[in-house]
Protein backbone atom coordinates (compact mmCIF):
# COMPACT_ATOMS: atom_id res chain seq x y z
CA UNK A 1 0.00 0.00 0.00
CA UNK A 2 1.46 3.52 -0.65
CA UNK A 3 1.14 6.32 1.63
CA UNK A 4 0.27 9.69 -0.43
CA UNK A 5 3.17 11.68 -0.76
CA UNK A 6 3.86 15.44 -1.06
CA UNK A 7 6.05 17.09 -3.59
CA UNK A 8 6.31 20.10 -1.55
CA UNK A 9 7.84 18.23 1.56
CA UNK A 10 9.87 15.36 0.28
CA UNK A 11 12.88 15.49 2.87
CA UNK A 12 10.11 15.48 5.73
CA UNK A 13 8.32 12.56 4.13
CA UNK A 14 11.62 10.71 3.72
CA UNK A 15 12.56 10.83 7.32
CA UNK A 16 9.24 9.92 8.05
CA UNK A 17 9.47 6.46 6.95
CA UNK A 18 11.82 5.72 10.11
CA UNK A 19 8.92 4.69 11.89
CA UNK A 20 8.46 1.86 13.32
CA UNK A 21 5.96 0.19 14.61
CA UNK A 22 5.83 -1.76 18.02
CA UNK A 23 2.83 -3.89 19.40
CA UNK A 24 1.91 -5.19 22.85
CA UNK A 25 -1.19 -7.76 24.00
CA UNK A 26 -2.39 -8.23 27.26
CA UNK A 27 -2.08 -11.45 28.23
CA UNK A 28 -2.60 -13.45 30.95
CA UNK A 29 -3.11 -11.70 34.39
CA UNK A 30 -2.21 -8.15 33.02
CA UNK A 31 1.37 -9.90 31.54
CA UNK A 32 2.42 -8.11 28.31
CA UNK A 33 3.67 -9.56 25.31
CA UNK A 34 5.63 -7.47 23.66
CA UNK A 35 6.93 -6.76 19.79
CA UNK A 36 8.88 -4.37 17.96
CA UNK A 37 9.06 -4.85 14.05
CA UNK A 38 12.00 -3.61 12.03
CA UNK A 39 14.58 -3.07 15.07
CA UNK A 40 16.52 -6.00 17.42
CA UNK A 41 14.52 -6.05 20.53
CA UNK A 42 17.39 -5.39 23.72
CA UNK A 43 15.74 -6.98 27.16
CA UNK A 44 17.57 -5.60 30.05
CA UNK A 45 18.00 -8.10 32.13
CA UNK A 46 17.11 -6.17 35.27
CA UNK A 47 13.52 -5.33 33.61
CA UNK A 48 12.44 -9.15 33.31
CA UNK A 49 10.19 -10.65 35.77
CA UNK A 50 12.70 -12.79 38.58
CA UNK A 51 12.21 -15.96 40.69
CA UNK A 52 13.74 -15.97 44.04
CA UNK A 53 17.65 -16.12 44.31
CA UNK A 54 17.94 -13.59 41.79
CA UNK A 55 18.90 -9.83 42.66
CA UNK A 56 19.85 -6.37 40.94
CA UNK A 57 22.92 -5.72 40.73
CA UNK A 58 23.33 -2.36 38.98
CA UNK A 59 23.09 -2.55 35.19
CA UNK A 60 22.30 -6.88 35.69
CA UNK A 61 20.87 -8.98 37.68
CA UNK A 62 22.97 -11.93 39.98
CA UNK A 63 21.83 -15.08 40.17
CA UNK A 64 23.12 -16.73 43.60
CA UNK A 65 24.86 -20.17 42.79
CA UNK A 66 25.27 -21.55 45.92
CA UNK A 67 22.52 -24.20 46.53
CA UNK A 68 22.10 -27.52 48.30
CA UNK A 69 20.48 -29.34 45.80
CA UNK A 70 20.42 -29.07 42.04
CA UNK A 71 17.80 -26.54 41.28
CA UNK A 72 16.79 -24.12 38.29
CA UNK A 73 17.20 -20.61 39.05
CA UNK A 74 14.79 -18.74 36.14
CA UNK A 75 13.42 -15.75 35.21
CA UNK A 76 10.38 -15.03 32.41
CA UNK A 77 10.25 -12.65 30.25
CA UNK A 78 6.91 -11.07 29.74
CA UNK A 79 6.84 -12.24 25.95
CA UNK A 80 7.99 -13.44 22.97
CA UNK A 81 9.06 -10.63 20.82
CA UNK A 82 8.98 -12.04 17.32
CA UNK A 83 7.77 -14.97 15.27
CA UNK A 84 10.77 -15.99 14.18
CA UNK A 85 14.13 -14.69 16.09
CA UNK A 86 17.77 -14.87 16.93
CA UNK A 87 18.53 -14.33 20.40
CA UNK A 88 22.16 -13.03 22.31
CA UNK A 89 22.50 -13.00 25.69
CA UNK A 90 25.29 -10.77 27.59
CA UNK A 91 26.23 -12.77 30.45
CA UNK A 92 28.98 -13.28 32.32
CA UNK A 93 30.13 -16.21 35.06
CA UNK A 94 31.36 -15.12 38.25
CA UNK A 95 33.23 -18.48 39.08
CA UNK A 96 35.65 -19.87 41.33
CA UNK A 97 37.60 -22.91 40.30
CA UNK A 98 38.11 -24.68 36.61
CA UNK A 99 35.37 -25.93 34.38
CA UNK A 100 32.80 -27.45 34.19
CA UNK A 101 31.40 -24.00 33.61
CA UNK A 102 27.56 -22.49 35.17
CA UNK A 103 25.24 -22.75 31.95
CA UNK A 104 22.30 -21.05 31.43
CA UNK A 105 19.45 -22.84 29.01
CA UNK A 106 16.80 -21.61 27.29
CA UNK A 107 12.84 -22.60 27.76
CA UNK A 108 9.72 -21.52 25.84
CA UNK A 109 6.89 -22.52 28.31
CA UNK A 110 6.30 -23.74 32.36
CA UNK A 111 7.77 -27.01 31.81
CA UNK A 112 11.09 -25.58 31.31
CA UNK A 113 12.09 -27.48 29.07
CA UNK A 114 15.25 -26.76 28.09
CA UNK A 115 15.55 -26.37 24.58
CA UNK A 116 19.10 -25.01 24.08
CA UNK A 117 21.96 -24.49 26.65
CA UNK A 118 25.09 -22.56 26.48
CA UNK A 119 28.14 -22.65 29.11
CA UNK A 120 28.82 -19.33 30.43
CA UNK A 121 33.10 -19.51 30.57
CA UNK A 122 34.07 -15.90 31.08
CA UNK A 123 34.45 -14.02 34.49
CA UNK A 124 34.26 -10.74 32.01
CA UNK A 125 30.64 -9.94 30.21
CA UNK A 126 30.76 -11.88 26.78
CA UNK A 127 27.87 -12.00 24.35
CA UNK A 128 26.73 -15.74 23.66
CA UNK A 129 24.77 -16.54 20.80
CA UNK A 130 21.76 -19.04 20.96
CA UNK A 131 20.77 -19.40 18.11
CA UNK A 132 17.52 -18.98 15.71
CA UNK A 133 14.20 -20.22 17.80
CA UNK A 134 10.65 -20.15 15.92
CA UNK A 135 8.22 -20.77 19.21
CA UNK A 136 5.11 -19.58 17.77
CA UNK A 137 2.15 -20.48 20.19
CA UNK A 138 4.37 -19.47 23.41
CA UNK A 139 3.66 -16.53 25.53
CA UNK A 140 6.98 -16.74 27.80
CA UNK A 141 10.91 -17.29 27.80
CA UNK A 142 12.46 -18.18 30.59
CA UNK A 143 16.80 -18.29 30.94
CA UNK A 144 17.42 -21.52 33.02
CA UNK A 145 20.20 -21.46 35.37
CA UNK A 146 21.31 -24.68 36.48
CA UNK A 147 23.97 -25.67 39.31
CA UNK A 148 24.31 -29.42 40.67
CA UNK A 149 26.32 -29.10 43.77
CA UNK A 150 25.56 -32.91 43.67
CA UNK A 151 28.54 -32.88 41.67
CA UNK A 152 31.34 -32.50 44.11
CA UNK A 153 33.77 -30.59 41.21
CA UNK A 154 31.28 -27.84 41.17
CA UNK A 155 30.77 -27.17 44.93
CA UNK A 156 31.55 -23.95 44.81
CA UNK A 157 29.88 -20.65 44.58
CA UNK A 158 29.39 -20.04 40.71
CA UNK A 159 27.30 -17.19 40.12
CA UNK A 160 26.18 -15.74 37.58
CA UNK A 161 25.48 -12.46 35.54
CA UNK A 162 23.10 -11.65 33.12
CA UNK A 163 23.17 -7.86 31.45
CA UNK A 164 20.54 -8.13 28.49
CA UNK A 165 19.01 -10.27 26.16
CA UNK A 166 18.73 -9.34 22.26
CA UNK A 167 16.17 -10.44 20.12
CA UNK A 168 16.66 -10.10 15.94
CA UNK A 169 13.87 -10.91 14.00
CA UNK A 170 14.47 -13.27 11.46
CA UNK A 171 11.62 -13.45 9.55
CA UNK A 172 10.31 -11.65 6.78
CA UNK A 173 7.40 -10.80 8.47
CA UNK A 174 5.71 -10.59 12.00
CA UNK A 175 2.64 -12.31 12.74
CA UNK A 176 2.09 -12.59 16.89
CA UNK A 177 -0.16 -15.57 18.09
CA UNK A 178 -2.10 -14.04 21.21
CA UNK A 179 -4.65 -14.53 23.44
CA UNK A 180 -6.66 -11.77 25.41
CA UNK A 181 -9.43 -9.36 25.13
CA UNK A 182 -7.06 -6.55 24.47
CA UNK A 183 -3.89 -5.27 22.47
CA UNK A 184 -2.01 -2.26 22.24
CA UNK A 185 -0.18 -0.77 19.54
CA UNK A 186 3.26 0.93 20.12
CA UNK A 187 4.85 3.00 18.05
CA UNK A 188 8.22 5.06 18.15
CA UNK A 189 7.45 8.76 18.21
CA UNK A 190 8.26 11.00 15.40
CA UNK A 191 10.22 13.99 16.10
CA UNK A 192 9.56 16.37 13.48
CA UNK A 193 8.54 20.08 14.12
CA UNK A 194 5.49 19.97 12.03
CA UNK A 195 4.31 16.57 13.45
CA UNK A 196 0.49 16.57 13.64
CA UNK A 197 -0.55 12.78 14.85
CA UNK A 198 -1.07 9.59 13.62
CA UNK A 199 -3.20 7.35 12.03
CA UNK A 200 -3.86 3.86 12.89
CA UNK A 201 -4.74 1.61 9.50
CA UNK A 202 -6.43 -1.68 10.84
CA UNK A 203 -8.08 -4.29 9.09
CA UNK A 204 -9.09 -8.28 8.96
CA UNK A 205 -7.26 -8.52 5.46
CA UNK A 206 -3.72 -8.02 4.96
CA UNK A 207 -3.09 -4.54 3.61
CA UNK A 208 -7.33 -4.19 3.32
CA UNK A 209 -7.50 -1.45 6.37
CA UNK A 210 -10.66 -0.31 7.47
CA UNK A 211 -11.36 3.95 7.81
CA UNK A 212 -7.96 5.19 10.32
CA UNK A 213 -8.49 5.94 13.43
CA UNK A 214 -6.71 9.25 13.89
CA UNK A 215 -4.38 10.07 16.43
CA UNK A 216 -2.89 13.12 18.37
CA UNK A 217 1.01 14.14 18.14
CA UNK A 218 1.24 13.52 21.81
CA UNK A 219 0.08 9.59 22.01
CA UNK A 220 2.23 6.73 21.04
CA UNK A 221 -0.38 4.31 21.40
CA UNK A 222 -3.63 2.72 21.09
CA UNK A 223 -5.66 0.15 23.19
CA UNK A 224 -7.71 -1.58 20.90
CA UNK A 225 -10.53 -4.54 22.24
CA UNK A 226 -9.82 -7.36 19.88
CA UNK A 227 -12.25 -10.93 19.36
CA UNK A 228 -11.41 -13.98 20.06
CA UNK A 229 -10.83 -16.05 16.63
CA UNK A 230 -9.90 -13.62 14.48
CA UNK A 231 -6.72 -12.14 12.43
CA UNK A 232 -5.88 -8.67 13.05
CA UNK A 233 -3.96 -6.19 10.59
CA UNK A 234 -2.18 -2.93 11.13
CA UNK A 235 0.58 -0.36 10.05
CA UNK A 236 0.88 3.33 11.68
CA UNK A 237 1.69 6.23 8.85
CA UNK A 238 2.38 9.98 10.76
CA UNK A 239 0.93 13.22 9.48
CA UNK A 240 1.50 16.75 9.46
CA UNK A 241 0.38 19.66 9.87
CA UNK A 242 -0.08 20.24 6.07
CA UNK A 243 -1.98 16.65 5.93
CA UNK A 244 1.05 15.31 4.32
CA UNK A 245 1.56 11.62 5.24
CA UNK A 246 3.92 9.31 5.88
CA UNK A 247 4.53 5.40 4.48
CA UNK A 248 2.71 3.08 6.19
CA UNK A 249 5.14 1.08 8.92
CA UNK A 250 5.49 -2.40 8.05
CA UNK A 251 2.22 -4.27 8.62
CA UNK A 252 1.95 -6.77 11.86
CA UNK A 253 -0.53 -9.14 12.16
CA UNK A 254 -1.89 -10.62 15.21
CA UNK A 255 -3.99 -13.43 15.08
CA UNK A 256 -6.36 -13.58 18.39
CA UNK A 257 -6.52 -17.32 19.69
CA UNK A 258 -9.99 -18.61 19.89
CA UNK A 259 -11.64 -19.24 22.90
CA UNK A 260 -10.99 -22.46 24.69
CA UNK A 261 -13.92 -24.61 22.91
CA UNK A 262 -13.05 -27.82 24.80
CA UNK A 263 -13.33 -26.88 28.50
CA UNK A 264 -13.89 -29.09 31.66
CA UNK A 265 -16.99 -28.26 33.07
CA UNK A 266 -16.76 -31.23 35.47
CA UNK A 267 -15.32 -28.66 38.10
CA UNK A 268 -15.99 -31.08 41.34
CA UNK A 269 -14.54 -33.97 39.35
CA UNK A 270 -17.48 -36.08 39.68
CA UNK A 271 -17.49 -37.39 36.58
CA UNK A 272 -20.60 -35.17 35.34
CA UNK A 273 -21.12 -31.78 35.14
CA UNK A 274 -24.78 -30.67 36.77
CA UNK A 275 -26.29 -28.22 39.12
CA UNK A 276 -22.87 -29.16 41.89
CA UNK A 277 -20.98 -27.62 38.82
CA UNK A 278 -23.04 -24.85 38.67
CA UNK A 279 -22.47 -23.52 42.35
CA UNK A 280 -18.95 -23.52 42.19
CA UNK A 281 -19.16 -21.66 38.76
CA UNK A 282 -20.93 -19.37 40.05
CA UNK A 283 -19.23 -18.91 43.28
CA UNK A 284 -16.31 -18.05 41.45
CA UNK A 285 -18.04 -16.08 38.86
CA UNK A 286 -16.89 -12.41 38.22
CA UNK A 287 -13.72 -13.04 40.23
CA UNK A 288 -9.88 -12.46 39.07
CA UNK A 289 -6.81 -13.86 40.21
CA UNK A 290 -6.46 -11.50 42.99
CA UNK A 291 -9.60 -12.02 44.11
CA UNK A 292 -10.57 -14.61 47.13
CA UNK A 293 -13.16 -15.94 45.34
CA UNK A 294 -10.88 -16.91 42.04
CA UNK A 295 -11.22 -20.85 41.10
CA UNK A 296 -8.51 -21.58 37.73
CA UNK A 297 -10.32 -24.59 36.77
CA UNK A 298 -13.07 -21.91 36.02
CA UNK A 299 -11.05 -19.71 34.12
CA UNK A 300 -11.53 -21.76 30.80
CA UNK A 301 -9.78 -18.87 28.84
CA UNK A 302 -6.90 -18.34 30.95
CA UNK A 303 -7.07 -14.78 30.98
CA UNK A 304 -7.54 -14.23 34.49
CA UNK A 305 -10.73 -13.50 35.10
CA UNK A 306 -14.04 -15.22 35.49
CA UNK A 307 -16.27 -13.70 33.06
CA UNK A 308 -19.09 -14.51 30.66
CA UNK A 309 -16.91 -15.88 28.02
CA UNK A 310 -15.63 -18.28 30.82
CA UNK A 311 -19.85 -18.98 31.13
CA UNK A 312 -20.27 -19.40 28.02
CA UNK A 313 -17.64 -22.04 27.82
CA UNK A 314 -18.91 -23.52 31.01
CA UNK A 315 -22.55 -24.02 29.10
CA UNK A 316 -21.17 -24.98 25.95
CA UNK A 317 -19.91 -28.16 27.73
CA UNK A 318 -21.89 -28.54 30.73
CA UNK A 319 -24.05 -31.55 28.79
CA UNK B 1 -32.60 10.22 33.97
CA UNK B 2 -33.23 12.03 37.22
CA UNK B 3 -33.63 10.14 40.10
CA UNK B 4 -33.81 11.24 43.91
CA UNK B 5 -31.77 9.84 46.61
CA UNK B 6 -32.34 6.71 47.82
CA UNK B 7 -34.39 5.44 44.64
CA UNK B 8 -34.26 2.23 43.51
CA UNK B 9 -34.49 1.69 39.85
CA UNK B 10 -33.93 -1.38 37.40
CA UNK B 11 -31.88 -0.67 34.60
CA UNK B 12 -33.05 -2.52 32.20
CA UNK B 13 -31.42 -4.30 29.52
CA UNK B 14 -32.60 -4.91 26.24
CA UNK B 15 -32.03 -6.20 22.52
CA UNK B 16 -33.22 -5.15 19.18
CA UNK B 17 -32.22 -6.26 15.60
CA UNK B 18 -30.47 -9.65 16.96
CA UNK B 19 -30.05 -13.00 15.01
CA UNK B 20 -28.31 -15.86 16.08
CA UNK B 21 -27.53 -15.32 19.73
CA UNK B 22 -26.19 -17.46 21.98
CA UNK B 23 -25.23 -15.61 25.02
CA UNK B 24 -23.64 -12.46 25.96
CA UNK B 25 -20.98 -11.48 28.25
CA UNK B 26 -21.13 -7.59 29.70
CA UNK B 27 -19.54 -5.53 32.17
CA UNK B 28 -21.73 -2.54 33.47
CA UNK B 29 -19.54 0.57 34.86
CA UNK B 30 -21.11 2.44 37.38
CA UNK B 31 -20.23 5.76 39.66
CA UNK B 32 -20.28 3.74 43.28
CA UNK B 33 -20.07 7.37 44.70
CA UNK B 34 -23.82 7.91 43.34
CA UNK B 35 -25.36 4.38 42.61
CA UNK B 36 -24.94 0.81 44.43
CA UNK B 37 -25.58 -2.27 42.69
CA UNK B 38 -28.14 -3.78 45.29
CA UNK B 39 -26.93 -7.13 46.49
CA UNK B 40 -28.23 -10.36 47.30
CA UNK B 41 -27.58 -11.96 50.48
CA UNK B 42 -24.70 -14.47 48.59
CA UNK B 43 -23.41 -11.94 47.12
CA UNK B 44 -24.79 -11.82 44.12
CA UNK B 45 -25.93 -8.27 42.24
CA UNK B 46 -29.79 -8.47 42.50
CA UNK B 47 -30.99 -8.94 38.71
CA UNK B 48 -33.62 -10.55 36.47
CA UNK B 49 -33.40 -12.85 33.65
CA UNK B 50 -35.08 -11.32 30.59
CA UNK B 51 -37.37 -13.61 27.86
CA UNK B 52 -34.84 -13.18 25.33
CA UNK B 53 -32.32 -15.96 25.59
CA UNK B 54 -35.46 -18.14 27.07
CA UNK B 55 -37.05 -18.71 23.48
CA UNK B 56 -37.25 -21.81 21.71
CA UNK B 57 -38.10 -23.04 25.46
CA UNK B 58 -34.06 -22.75 25.96
CA UNK B 59 -32.75 -22.88 29.98
CA UNK B 60 -30.31 -19.68 30.45
CA UNK B 61 -28.07 -18.91 33.23
CA UNK B 62 -27.72 -15.46 34.66
CA UNK B 63 -24.42 -14.81 36.56
CA UNK B 64 -23.83 -11.17 38.15
CA UNK B 65 -21.11 -10.18 40.44
CA UNK B 66 -19.15 -7.28 41.19
CA UNK B 67 -15.73 -7.79 40.04
CA UNK B 68 -14.07 -9.06 43.33
CA UNK B 69 -16.60 -7.75 45.61
CA UNK B 70 -15.58 -4.21 45.08
CA UNK B 71 -18.52 -1.62 44.18
CA UNK B 72 -17.94 0.01 40.53
CA UNK B 73 -17.86 -2.52 38.18
CA UNK B 74 -20.67 -5.52 37.88
CA UNK B 75 -19.42 -8.66 35.76
CA UNK B 76 -22.39 -10.44 33.45
CA UNK B 77 -23.33 -13.61 32.01
CA UNK B 78 -25.99 -14.31 30.02
CA UNK B 79 -26.34 -17.39 27.42
CA UNK B 80 -27.80 -20.79 26.85
CA UNK B 81 -27.30 -24.29 28.15
CA UNK B 82 -25.89 -26.65 26.26
CA UNK B 83 -26.59 -27.40 22.59
CA UNK B 84 -29.80 -24.69 22.06
CA UNK B 85 -31.07 -22.54 19.46
CA UNK B 86 -30.06 -19.55 19.00
CA UNK B 87 -32.02 -16.62 19.87
CA UNK B 88 -33.62 -13.90 17.26
CA UNK B 89 -35.00 -10.66 17.04
CA UNK B 90 -35.66 -8.03 19.74
CA UNK B 91 -36.60 -8.87 23.56
CA UNK B 92 -35.07 -7.95 27.49
CA UNK B 93 -31.78 -9.77 28.25
CA UNK B 94 -31.76 -8.95 31.92
CA UNK B 95 -32.20 -6.13 34.10
CA UNK B 96 -29.69 -4.89 37.20
CA UNK B 97 -31.22 -3.20 40.25
CA UNK B 98 -29.56 -0.04 41.47
CA UNK B 99 -29.86 2.43 44.71
CA UNK B 100 -29.04 6.17 44.61
CA UNK B 101 -26.50 6.07 47.37
CA UNK B 102 -25.22 9.64 46.74
CA UNK B 103 -26.17 12.95 44.94
CA UNK B 104 -24.21 13.96 41.44
CA UNK B 105 -24.02 12.73 37.61
CA UNK B 106 -22.74 9.91 36.47
CA UNK B 107 -22.85 7.12 33.67
CA UNK B 108 -23.90 3.56 33.26
CA UNK B 109 -21.87 2.07 30.94
CA UNK B 110 -20.88 -0.72 29.60
CA UNK B 111 -17.14 -1.89 29.04
CA UNK B 112 -15.83 -5.51 27.37
CA UNK B 113 -19.10 -6.11 25.98
CA UNK B 114 -19.93 -8.64 23.28
CA UNK B 115 -22.82 -10.79 21.56
CA UNK B 116 -21.68 -14.77 20.78
CA UNK B 117 -23.62 -16.79 18.94
CA UNK B 118 -23.32 -20.96 19.60
CA UNK B 119 -20.00 -21.20 17.96
CA UNK B 120 -18.80 -18.59 20.97
CA UNK B 121 -17.89 -16.41 18.10
CA UNK B 122 -18.11 -13.34 18.60
CA UNK B 123 -20.82 -10.68 16.75
CA UNK B 124 -20.45 -7.10 16.16
CA UNK B 125 -22.44 -5.20 18.15
CA UNK B 126 -23.21 -1.54 19.69
CA UNK B 127 -23.82 -0.73 23.24
CA UNK B 128 -25.59 2.27 24.94
CA UNK B 129 -24.27 4.38 28.13
CA UNK B 130 -26.89 5.65 30.14
CA UNK B 131 -26.63 9.05 31.91
CA UNK B 132 -27.85 9.60 35.38
CA UNK B 133 -28.47 12.36 38.06
CA UNK B 134 -29.24 11.96 41.69
CA UNK B 135 -30.40 14.80 43.31
CA UNK B 136 -30.54 15.47 46.96
CA UNK B 137 -33.12 15.42 49.77
CA UNK B 138 -33.12 18.62 51.69
CA UNK B 139 -32.84 18.31 55.29
CA UNK B 140 -34.66 20.73 56.90
CA UNK B 141 -34.98 18.98 60.02
CA UNK B 142 -33.96 15.62 61.83
CA UNK B 143 -37.72 14.93 61.80
CA UNK B 144 -37.49 14.18 57.75
CA UNK B 145 -36.82 10.67 56.61
CA UNK B 146 -38.02 9.35 53.44
CA UNK B 147 -41.04 7.55 53.47
CA UNK B 148 -40.69 5.06 51.22
CA UNK B 149 -38.29 4.05 48.39
CA UNK B 150 -39.47 4.52 45.25
CA UNK B 151 -38.36 1.80 42.08
CA UNK B 152 -37.93 3.40 39.05
CA UNK B 153 -37.12 1.82 35.54
CA UNK B 154 -34.22 3.07 33.25
CA UNK B 155 -33.95 0.75 30.22
CA UNK B 156 -31.10 0.42 27.55
CA UNK B 157 -31.45 -1.20 24.49
CA UNK B 158 -28.43 -2.45 22.55
CA UNK B 159 -28.68 -2.76 19.02
CA UNK B 160 -27.10 -6.00 17.67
Amino acid sequence: MHAQRSLVKPVAIALWTILVLRVTFTVDGGARLYAQMGNPLSVPATSMLRSAEVFDRGDHVFIYGKQTLKTYVYYRLSALPFREFQLHVEAAGDVTGAAPWPKIGIAFDDTIRIVKEVEISSAAFQTYDFGTFNPTGHASIYFVFTNDYFDAARNADVNLKIRQAVFTSTAASDTFVVKGRQLSLIWNPNREADLAGYKIYYGLQPGKYLTPITIGKDSTSHLFDVDAGYTYYFAVAAYDTARNQSALSPEIVAQVQPAMILANSDLNGDGKCDALDMQIFSRAFGSTCAGARYNNKADFNGDCKIDGQDQLLFSKNCK
Amino acid sequence: MNLNLYDEFWFKVKIQSAKGVYGVECQIVYPPDILEAVLEEDGTVKTQMGTFLSQNNSLAMLNARLEDDKPGKIIIGLNKLGEATESAGAGSLFDVLFRCVGVGQGDIRFAQSHIYDAAIKAKPSQWTAVSVQVTGINIVSVDIVPRSIVRREIGVTLQA
